[in-house]
């Protein structure tokens, strides 16, 4: 439609199993970075348009590049990436439109942050919300006659009508002048003029995949893609590298590897389910029945693509629900591009976030609501949530490696780790009966999805912009 | 005045949207969209 100037940025490569659904790359352009094709192909469709594109991270992209666009549209494939483009977009004060889609369904969420003075939202609606609510907050005594006068509507129901107008609506009316009259500068920045960011929605980041890869390799596979990923690290030990999963012979090797981790795990379960002393007892039959089982529980043998879906995290994802997720964004960036630009011509979706479910061609809006506590645009600062995967005999010392993994590298010997709760110090560097990095997090009767905190001491109380990690475990 | 082919063809491609009640094209023009991520949405 003659965009001015479109900057596309990815880091990612073109793979196989892109062509089916992402309409601007052909066979051949396996391996060439997806941004330079898709600024190649678009440019072909429209020579018009000035592109620039960035084979670079969007948080090492240079702020200027942001701050040269009117719109930013998030078109991202993991929730860190979303989470650290939230904070850019809040931090330039740039609409942004976010889009996701799994299987079927997908969503698409417009975030305007505070400051950007645009105008998303209905001003007669919201005075009426306020007035709402401000009638649920008076009290007795600061407005008897509206308290009796209701008590008496419920007595003299056919006199309802005659008794509002007369001593109701005054008040209702006086409430609303009210909060008309302070609207403007008390109300309409946070009402009117921003919309809940990305983070508000996603309080607590799911934990990281490495963080699952590395819980996964300190013990026993115990499922079949536990057996990928093993596979994956005694393929780097046999053959020197990491397998390029966008060659066939290697997926194949590697799917040998799985294999095999997969048999010796339905080893281990007929093992531990049919111990030998009771093997004795059990007919043919009923030995051939157990590892039928055992077969359906931890699924058949491999197959050739389930390896790159296993080991890529890959989830079900199709052209159609994506072009009308990326449809709907495009709409949306539009309004916006007008609307930075002094220009109406129609307002931005609202409320800012619609789910869209393929199966039954439905769309809902849903009614978000902006946190007051979240950690990217709300008031509580320097905290951070943090979930992560620890295995079920990890102790106190691995919540560093896995807060590490999970990309925040803390020393060990200038962080406390308590319970919120109860106080309870679990690790503290400056007190060796509190220092023992061995203990069991079941000894000190962690389960799973508790929450502990970490906080700094010393020289990194003063450094870290981080003063508490509020961390939720999950025990794999 | 002649008009350039180039402003002709161009002119010619965004015929259609300069109808919808509003729409500026020189804004269109002017404007700028960052683009972050050009593979796949997904969410999980």
């Amino acid at each position: 439609m003659g965009i001015g100037k479109l900057i596309l940025v990815d880091l990612d490569t073109i793979e196989t199993s892109n062509l089916s659904r992402q309409m601007l790359f052909r066979p051949g352009d396996e391996g060439r970075p997806k941004a330079e094709v898709a600024a190649e192909r678009l440019k072909e469709m429209n020579p018009y348009l000035d592109i620039d594109f960035f084979f670079e991270k969007l948080q090492k992209l240079p702020m200027s590049v942001y701050e040269e666009s009117d719109v930013v549209v998030a078109a991202l494939d993991n929730f860190n990436a979303r989470l650290d483009l939230n904070k850019i977009c809040l931090r330039m004060k740039k609409p942004m439109v976010e889009g996701g889609t799994v299987g079927f369904e997908g969503h698409v969420q417009i975030v305007i942050p505070e400051g950007t003075g645009l105008r998303y939202k209905n001003k007669k609606n919201e005075i009426e919300n306020l007035v709402e609510a401000r009638l649920w907050e008076i009290t007795d005594t600061e407005y008897p006659d509206y308290y009796r006068a209701q008590r008496e509507i419920e007595l003299l129901e056919e006199e309802i009508e005659r008794i509002k107008n007369a001593r109701i609506n005054p008040i209702v009316n006086k409430i609303h002048r009210e909060i008309e009259l302070v609207f403007d500068w008390k109300y309409a920045p946070e009402l009117l003029d921003q919309t809940p960011c990305y983070r508000c929605l996603v309080p607590i980041p799911p934990a990281d995949d490495k963080l699952v890869a590395a819980c996964t390799l300190k013990g026993l596979p115990r499922n079949r893609n536990h057996c990928v990923i093993k596979a994956e690290v005694e393929f780097e030990k046999k053959y020197g590298h990491k397998p390029d999963l966008n060659l066939n012979d290697e997926v194949l090797k590697l799917k040998e590897i799985a294999q095999i981790e997969l048999e010796k795990l339905r080893e281990r379960v007929f093992d531990e389910n049919v111990p030998l002393e009771e093997r004795d007892s059990l007919t043919k039959e009923q030995i051939e029945d157990w590892k039928k089982n055992i077969r359906e529980t931890f699924g058949s043998d491999y197959k050739f693509e389930e390896i790159e879906n296993i080991l890529g995290n890959k989830i079900a994802a199709i052209q159609t629900v994506s072009s009308v997720i990326a449809s709907v964004q495009s709409q949306e960036a539009l309004k916006l591009l007008f609307r930075v630009n002094g220009r109406n011509i129609g307002a931005p979706m609202d409320p800012p976030y619609v789910n869209y479910n393929g199966i039954y061609g439905q769309f809902d809006h849903l009614n978000i609501l902006k946190s007051d506590d979240c950690l990217a645009c709300g008031k509580i600062e320097g905290e951070e949530n943090v979930q992560i995967v620890v295995p079920f005999d990890a102790n106190v010392g691995y919540i560093f490696e896995a807060m590490e993994i999970s990309g925040h590298v803390l020393d060990s010997e200038l962080w406390m780790i308590t319970d919120p709760m109860t106080k309870e110090i679990y690790w503290n560097p400056y007190m060796p009966s509190l220092k023992d990095p061995d203990v069991k997090l079941t000894s000190l009767k962690i389960k799973s999805n508790d929450i502990i905190t970490l906080s700094p001491l010393g020289k990194a109380l003063a450094e870290s912009e981080i003063k508490k990690f509020n961390v939720v475990i999950a025990f794999m | 005045m002649t008009e350039k082919i180039e402003d002709v063809v161009k002119a010619r491609m965004y015929a259609r949207q300069q109808l919808i009640d509003g729409w500026d094209q020189d804004i269109i023009n002017e404007g700028c969209i960052i683009i972050i991520g050009v593979g796949a949405l997904r969410i999980l």
